[in-house]
């Protein structure tokens, strides 16, 4: 499904390379500091928005005036400007029809969790079942999503 | 199934644990160190990662779009532990987010074309942190909660607030009426917005009212800024515990009084507590509990000021209290307690 979508906005081999250059780093830390990193995802997500905002930068051959780099920082930070509208309607469409699909538990819990934000032990209390319970219909939910999605995306 | 697409399907599947364990909250350090070796165990794996945090923002971002009936979904049977006065708004947020000229954003997003890409993926990071709601206090139904960092919030009845909760802070949204905040400590910071304002804070206790024409914002441990929240954040006071700020909506000009913490946090126990404020607010704050109503019939009964400490449900008490203000008389209707200012004496009282 990734590919798909690369090959559609043509820039496929710029998204691999910031894929392979944000796991580049990760690794290069993780060797340095094992351990050290306290929160992982967050290390993760930040690498790769810095990566991505650099990348963004050096394509554009005059250095960018300091407005602009503003302003630049400010689109990448709202998901909405930097992602195709209709391809976004189509996925969200998509994944309307996937929740539609899921056992109801799981999708209560889905939106409870995401919707609602509430913790797994609240989620729990309210259904009535373990927090362990509710890690996995969050997962089954998460993976269910994912694979049709990759499945519609080699499907095209 | 071919055996790339089993191997594609469970390292998704992996990829699904990490990120919900990721939620869980006794989440060790030895948990964080494996977590840590499987994402380089291979770019895939990192792929797949940011993937599923991707589809887990735009699941939140979705259901927030839909019409979803929690209740029916869980089924009748489970309902009756839930607070039966959460009401989950579907909101729309996508319509009057962007403002940028349209050819500069042209522009833009050419330079973006790449990081979009990626940068898509780590807007799942934004999203991920999949923490965000509404809720709402009904009329005579003041309600306390607590937000998934363990911040305890008082809503006030008549009040409405929205939080969302990312990576890099903690931001909440008072649409209206009154809510005190009890912050838990995180190395987030905290910001609550409202009416044109922020009001940002590190693990204190503060209490945000909007009243009619100002917005009312008191402290009662620790400390807060407030900084205006439009162009570059004009910074408008820090108020200090024991201190209430009164900030005008239209100018943002603003009065610090001081203030006893109690009378702050009476509300939470129901009853209402007021120092040297105009009747039209104190009619304001009864009017949010009581089906009865209390109506200020003219401007000068509105802005008299008055002080004084009575339970929000005691509608008795309420009327004796303005009854006894020289100036003010009072009449009860069907559900309504009207009140004004009193008219001239009668002459035979006068003359003597």
């Amino acid at each position: 499904m990734l590919h798909g979508f690369f090959v559609r906005r043509g820039a496929n081999h710029e998204a691999e390379d910031l894929v392979q250059e944000t796991y580049l780093r990760l690794l290069r830390a993780h060797q340095r500091q094992a351990g050290a990193i306290a929160n992982p995802e967050a290390y993760l997500f930040t690498v790769a928005l810095n990566l991505a905002r650099e990348q963004a930068v050096r394509r554009r051959r005059s250095p960018l005036p300091i407005e602009e780099l503003e302003n630049l920082t400010a689109l990448l930070a709202t998901e909405e400007s930097v992602e195709d509208v209709a391809e976004r309607a189509q996925r969200r469409q998509h994944l309307q029809a996937l929740l539609g699909s899921l056992p109801e538990r799981t999708r209560a819990v889905l939106v409870m969790q995401y919707r609602d934000g509430l913790s797994y032990k609240q989620i729990a209390e309210r259904l009535n079942i373990s927090p362990h319970m509710v890690k996995k219909h969050v997962v089954r939910g998460l993976s269910v999503c994912r694979r049709a999605l990759v499945d519609a995306a080699e499907g095209e | 199934m071919s055996e790339a697409k089993r191997k594609s399907a469970c390292i998704t599947q992996e990829a699904a644990n990490w990120h919900a364990l990721q939620r869980q909250e006794d989440w060790s350090r030895t948990q964080q160190a494996r977590f840590m070796d499987w994402l380089v165990a291979s770019p895939e794996h990192l792929r797949e990662y940011l993937a599923i945090s991707r589809i887990a923002g735009e699941l939140g971002e979705t259901m927030r779009g839909m019409a979803i009936d929690l209740d029916a979904l869980i089924g009748g049977d489970l309902t009756r532990s839930a607070p039966d006065n959460v009401v989950a708004l579907p909101f729309a947020r996508s319509l009057a987010r962007s403002k940028e000229p349209p050819r500069h954003r042209t522009r833009l997003l050419r330079i973006a074309a790449a990081a979009a890409i990626l940068l898509s993926l780590s807007v799942g990071m934004y999203l991920s942190w999949p923490q965000s709601g509404h809720y709402v206090a009904e009329h005579g139904a003041p309600r306390t909660f607590e937000l998934p960092d363990g911040t305890v919030v008082h809503l006030n009845a008549e009040s409405a607030l929205s939080m969302r909760f990312t990576l890099l802070g903690r931001r909440i949204e008072l649409a209206r009426g009154q809510a005190s905040f009890i912050v838990a400590h995180d190395r987030r910071p905290l910001a609550v917005h409202a009416a044109g304002l922020q009001i940002r804070d590190i693990g204190t206790t503060f209490d945000v009212s909007l009243q009619r024409e100002q917005a009312r914002i008191s402290v009662s441990e620790g400390r807060v800024r407030i900084v205006s929240d439009s162009g570059e954040g004009r910074r408008v006071a820090d108020v200090r515990a024991g201190q209430s700020a009164q900030v005008d909506y239209l100018d943002h000009s603003i009065s610090v009084s001081h203030d006893d913490v109690e009378t702050m946090t009476a509300w939470w126990q129901g009853r209402i507590v007021f120092r040297d404020e105009p009747l039209r607010d104190v009619a304001d704050r009864f009017n949010r509990m009581n089906a009865v109503r209390l109506y200020v019939q003219d401007a000068a009964a509105g802005a008299l000021r008055l002080t004084g400490n009575l339970s929000a449900h005691d509608l008795d008490s309420l009327r004796a209290f303005l009854e006894a203000q020289p100036t003010l008389e009072t009449f009860v209707t069907e559900h309504a307690i009207q009140v004004r200012t009193r008219t001239v004496q009668p002459a035979s009282t006068r003359r003597q």
